[in-house]
């Protein structure tokens, strides 16, 4: 069955078959996403994680109708994409809930980066490494501004801090829409930068 | 291929020599030699420790924090989005520009991307492979219900034109009604009209509420509504002082006993947890076994004070799910509570020492779990081990600087 007759099936027809194929094909991807994002948010509950599937199901099959106002045949990546968004919002919205009881403040909601874990910087920064790293930050901007032209410029920039300064893998950046290479392309821009500064950055004495 | 030993370092092995540690691609590298080759060039030696001195000051460039929103930052659902690929082109290179230069919106992003990751790791297929939910007969039951209640939206969204459509065609039904009515057979007509008025109800309410007793019956109750539920037990009504996993904070009241207690009646203990109780008992009938549905009954003992019986229900669920820490974290509650009950101090102290271990496995496993923490300082005060207390409780009141666990902890931590 391809996926359009099967989104058809079940959203139409109300086929318990059909449904069941549904869960078979999107339950590791369903099951990833709920397992990454409950870590993300600091749980490592086995049976939080099952409770959290079975509430995201129960979720897609509430409202048929979107499932298939959701798939467009040419893009089937985008309804991957609207189930990831589908499950993340369950597993988000359970830990702010979750948070927002624990806080007992009354406010109804808590933003989503407090739910999330973040890793731990490497070490604690005092001011006098805090003002070392700005001027470092600036520097290396600088460089790689007048070292770019300004075709490639924006797009290298963006890929540079969001890998350095953000922690984003190679193929996570690859992955963004709008950034148009692979990972193999996202690594040379990375290196290809890194090169500029390793010269210009030993030229001035910093590096 | 052997790497000459003479030959300079070409770009690729600055790279792999420098990035030491992260996820690059090192094929047939042949590190020692290249960095043997290093030691004694003259040319590539500087050149290396140059790329090196660069690759240590990226590093700690890194933010791995988010800071506090800013007003121009986009709402936090847009990473989502974006990490998923849902956002259109057209707006995903302002974004990116944005979360580029934020120190909120770029490890916001990062974290949405890690979540959206389309490759599943090992671990997580490992992990995935030994839910209950990966087996076909839990799959056929889910499916089950999905169809249930798809069908039963697109009634409901099919009952509105429907209704109207109705309500059309009976007028004419109604006005030959009427003519029988005078009818000689009216009288019939009108004891069958009179009949159908409350049958139809009646019946409907009927197969409603047989439905309800066999869906009730069949159904498995949500195991995280019921450890919601007594969340709020603890919340509303915190038995010891130490902190449970989900409550918020609540002022002490060590009322229960459990059945020691000759005035104790279950129908004193907050309407959550009997409503509790009652999912409980659903979920044991289903999945007697369950270690999830073992641990919200030991919750639930704890909370009456019936300290052994939880200590063995949890035991039985480690059993099966060893490395779960939020199994030991309760573990460590139910001994720490039968310490405070009326022990002998050796037994009391035996008690609290195996509190103390189950909360280490929970800090060994989640090193940032914050209620282990908290409880581990309570226990080393109990045990005596005041340094060791002192220092929990400042490193939580660190992680936990505001709020009224933090006032707890500050109160607790100057006793």
């Amino acid at each position: 069955m391809s996926l359009d007759e099967l989104i058809r099936a079940c959203a139409q027809e109300g086929d318990a078959a059909a449904w069941e194929e549904f869960v078979h094909r999107f339950h590791e991807l369903i099951a990833g996403v709920v397992v990454r994002t409950t870590r993300r948010c600091g749980s490592n509950s086995v049976t939080l994680v099952q409770d959290l599937i079975q509430e995201t199901y129960l979720k897609i099959c509430a409202d048929p109708r979107r499932l298939l106002a959701e798939f467009t045949p040419q893009y089937p990546e985008a309804f991957y994409g609207y189930l990831k968004v589908v499950t993340s919002n369950v597993v988000l919205d359970y830990f702010r809930g979750q948070r927002s009881r624990k806080r007992g403040s009354g406010r109804s909601e808590s933003s989503i980066d407090e739910v999330l874990t973040f890793s731990e910087p490497a070490a604690t920064r005092d001011t006098e490494q805090g003002v070392h790293l700005d001027i470092l930050m600036k520097e290396v901007d600088g460089i790689l501004r007048a070292s770019l032209d300004a075709e490639s410029q924006v797009r290298d920039l963006k890929i540079f801090w969001l890998y350095y300064r953000y922690g984003l893998s190679a193929a996570a950046i690859a992955r963004l829409p709008s950034v148009s290479l692979t990972v193999k392309g996202v690594e040379s821009v990375l290196q290809r930068l890194k090169q500029v500064l390793c010269e210009r950055l030993a030229r001035s004495g910093v590096g | 291929m052997t790497r000459d030993p003479q030959a300079h370092l070409s770009p690729e092995e600055f790279r792999f020599l420098s990035e030491e540690g992260e996820s690059v691609s090192q094929g047939d590298f042949d590190r020692e030699v290249a960095e043997a080759h290093a030691e004694t060039c003259s040319l590539c030696g500087p050149r290396l420790r140059s790329h090196r001195s660069l690759q240590a000051n990226l590093g700690n460039l890194a933010v791995l924090v988010a800071s506090e929103q800013k007003s121009e930052c986009p709402p936090e659902q847009t990473w989502v989005t974006l990490a998923a690929g849902l956002t259109p082109i057209t707006e995903a290179p302002g974004l990116l520009e944005h979360a580029s230069h934020c120190d909120h919106c770029g490890p916001m992003l990062r974290a949405a991307s890690e979540i959206m990751n389309p490759e599943v790791s090992d671990a997580e297929r490992d992990l995935i492979r030994n839910l209950p939910t990966v087996e076909t007969t839990w799959q056929r039951v889910m499916a089950e219900k999905m169809a249930k209640a798809s069908a039963k939206q697109v009634r409901r969204e099919h009952a509105i034109p429907a209704r109207l459509s109705t309500t059309t065609e009976q007028m004419p039904s109604r006005a030959s009604t009427e003519q029988v009515a005078t009818s000689a057979s009216a009288r019939t007509s009108w004891l069958f009209a009179k009949w159908t008025r409350w049958a139809v109800p009646l019946g409907a309410a009927a197969a409603i509420g047989v439905a309800m007793l066999v869906y009730s019956k069949n159904s498995t109750p949500s195991l995280s509504k019921a450890n919601d539920l007594i969340a709020q037990a603890y919340t509303e009504q915190r038995p010891i002082e130490w902190r449970f996993p989900g409550a918020g904070y609540g002022p002490v009241r060590q009322q229960r006993g459990g059945n020691s207690n000759p005035s104790y009646s279950q129908m004193d203990e907050p309407p959550q947890l009997l409503e509790a109780r009652i999912l409980i008992a659903r979920g044991l009938a289903h999945h007697p076994q369950d270690p999830g549905w073992l641990q919200a009954k030991a919750r639930a003992d704890l909370f009456d004070g019936q300290c052994q019986s939880a200590i063995k229900e949890l035991q039985k669920a480690l059993q099966i799910r060893f490395e779960d820490a939020s199994l030991d974290l309760d573990l460590a509650t139910a001994y720490f509570q039968n310490a405070s009950q009326d022990a002998p101090q050796e037994a009391q102290q035996k008690d609290y020492a195996l509190a103390l271990l189950s909360l280490n496995r929970v800090l060994d496993k989640e090193p940032n779990n914050l209620i282990a923490l908290f409880n581990r300082a309570v226990v080393y005060g109990r045990l005596h081990r005041h340094d060791e207390a002192k220092t929990d409780w400042l490193r939580y009141l660190k992680e936990d600087p505001v709020g009224e666990w933090s006032r707890a902890a500050r109160a607790l931590s100057e006793q």
